[in-house]
């Protein structure tokens, strides 16, 4: 029994992690995207609230404050906008497909983060307890296939939705997707090889005990935060849903909390892909100088907290390129798939065989 | 219990997806239950403790074929199968001796005596990663290779099929550009 309330908790405790770091980039791509367009942003809901409430009252100058930074804003006034707009579902097509495609399009990536492992191990009691819910020995293939399917829910969203723009976006979307799969699948077999290992956990303690992956394949590590935000299709990546040609691609037809599912998954994406980053490239939850007692409770805290600020930095990075740098052509994005990318990672990976074999 | 629980779901999915594939008129519905089907196998072998071969079968059959197969369909744009007048029982005659054909080892199953056979797979490392590829490498050494030279001969031809030359002239420069 006890077992199955740890494995509970784990799988609710990632959730949580998931729409923490969700919002996190909604507010940073509402108001960073203010700051560097000189702009103010949201900063109106939530400053004018009043309340004689004994209870409330505490609150009123966090909520003003929260308010002022656009937090209410993101948090509270775009949800409740998304749950109270039509659900506008077009005809002469099938309403089932129609609803999937969301769905279809956020459950592998949510799934994709059971892999993940967010802090080192700890003991309560008896239990040993590794903050990883799904514990299979080859976590970073797993992460690879969920990945993989994501491409399902944009294709049924261009082709449900029964609309040339819609169908154009989703046909970008998913060449996109499956041309810069193939180099992040070669930057991944590179990764396994400089490791010897496919489990992720097992990556963070060989990078713990030696050095971060950064510093072995500094260009592994920049192919695949540029194979990230191609495969978050956005930055200067965002062809399936340039606005000027393409009305807004894949989700055209979609509104409310569908809409919102979209956007929930691009942004959960977004923050696995710096999740993996960070536990292959930057030592997870190491802070290089500080050790704690192995299986110590202080030290799954503090090397959670590391985790969650490595993490949330490179997704700060990624909202702040995509914002300032301008968009690919289409054929443009393509070539550098192909013709750069991939040879580089291709490469890459057989240097990595050499020097694993001679030295 | 809780194992057998498990096998029937997944199987009774697989199932339902293997019908939906030949029922669906749709050629995307009969698509997304095809990925339902190979998806609730790799489940199967994800429930056997496999789980590289569990991984294997998403990436390479739901991951990666199906994506391609669902591309067709939606750049052919094929709404739906036409109707067509068939002679119902020379159809169902044929269906009977298909259907036969592939059910008859299972019959041939349901007699055999698997009293010795062990009731769940013991060895460890069965279906991981590191047993498929030490076999990969050494016992199969020959045909592993064999099947990649194949594979790398069909990416050339891809690639000169998709290549912008017709009669020696470039499309290109047809086109003007």
């Amino acid at each position: 029994m006890i077992p199955f309330l740890i494995e509970l908790l784990k799988i609710a405790f990632l959730l949580q992690l998931i729409f923490a770091f969700a919002s996190l980039c909604t507010w940073f791509e509402r108001k960073a995207s203010a700051l560097i367009q000189n702009r103010v942003g949201a900063n109106r809901a939530g400053v004018y609230l009043k309340s004689d409430n004994f209870f409330l009252k505490p609150f009123i100058p966090v909520l003003k404050f929260l308010g002022i930074l656009g937090v209410v804003n993101t948090l509270f006034c775009d949800a409740v906008k998304a749950i109270f707009k039509e659900d506008f579902v077009p005809s002469h097509t099938s309403r089932f497909l129609h609803t999937l495609a969301p769905f279809a399009s956020v459950v592998p990536i949510f799934m994709a983060f059971a892999v993940i492992p967010f802090a080192p191990d700890f003991v309560i009691g008896t239990h040993l307890i590794r903050p990883q819910v799904a514990q299979i020995s080859v976590g970073i293939l797993f992460v690879f296939a969920m990945t993989a399917l994501a491409v399902y829910g944009v294709m049924l969203a261009g082709w449900s939705s029964d609309n040339k723009f819609s169908l154009l976006g989703a046909l970008r979307a998913s060449a996109q997707m499956i041309s810069y799969e193939i180099a992040m699948g070669t930057i991944f077999v590179t990764m396994i090889l400089s490791y010897a290992t496919l489990d992720l956990y097992k990556m963070v303690e060989l990078q713990i005990d030696g050095v971060w992956g950064v510093v072995n394949q500094p260009l592994s590590f920049l192919l695949l935060f540029i194979v990230g935000m191609a495969e978050t299709k956005r930055g200067p990546f965002d062809l399936p849903e340039s606005e000027s040609e393409l009305v807004a691609g894949y989700f055209t037809e979609y509104s409310g909390m569908k809409f919102l599912l979209f956007w929930l998954g691009e942004f959960a994406e977004i923050a696995l892909f710096s999740m993996i980053l960070t536990i292959l490239f930057l030592g997870g939850w190491h802070l290089p100088g500080v050790s704690f007692a192995t299986n110590s409770l202080l030290g799954t805290i503090v090397g959670h907290f590391v985790l969650v600020l490595k993490t949330a930095f490179l997704c700060l990075v990624q909202i702040t390129l995509r914002w300032t740098l301008p968009r690919f052509r289409y054929d443009q994005l393509m070539r550098v798939g192909w013709n750069v990318v991939l040879p580089i990672s291709l490469v890459n990976l057989f240097l990595t065989a050499v020097v694993k074999v001679f030295f | 219990m809780l194992n057998v629980i498990v096998f029937c779901g997944l199987s009774l999915l697989a199932l339902t997806g293997a019908l939906g594939v030949v029922v669906f008129k749709n050629p995307v519905n009969a698509a997304f239950s095809l990925i339902l089907s190979l998806l609730a196998v790799a489940a199967l072998f994800a429930s056997l403790q496999t789980d590289f071969l569990a991984i294997a079968q998403v990436i390479v059959y739901a991951g990666a074929i199906m994506v391609m197969v669902l591309f067709v369909i939606m750049l052919l744009n094929i709404r739906s199968l036409p109707t067509r007048k068939v002679n119902a029982f020379l159809m169902s005659v044929g269906a009977a001796l298909t259907s036969l054909t592939f059910v008859s080892p299972l019959i041939y199953l349901l007699f055999v005596d698997f009293e010795g056979a062990p009731a769940k797979i013991t060895r460890q490392e069965f279906g991981s990663a590191e047993a498929i590829g030490t076999r990969l490498f050494t016992e199969y050494l020959v045909a592993f290779e064999s099947a990649t030279l194949l594979l790398l001969a069909a990416l050339v031809a891809a690639g000169m099929i998709t290549r912008r030359v017709k009669a020696g002239i470039e499309l290109d420069s047809q086109l003007g550009n």
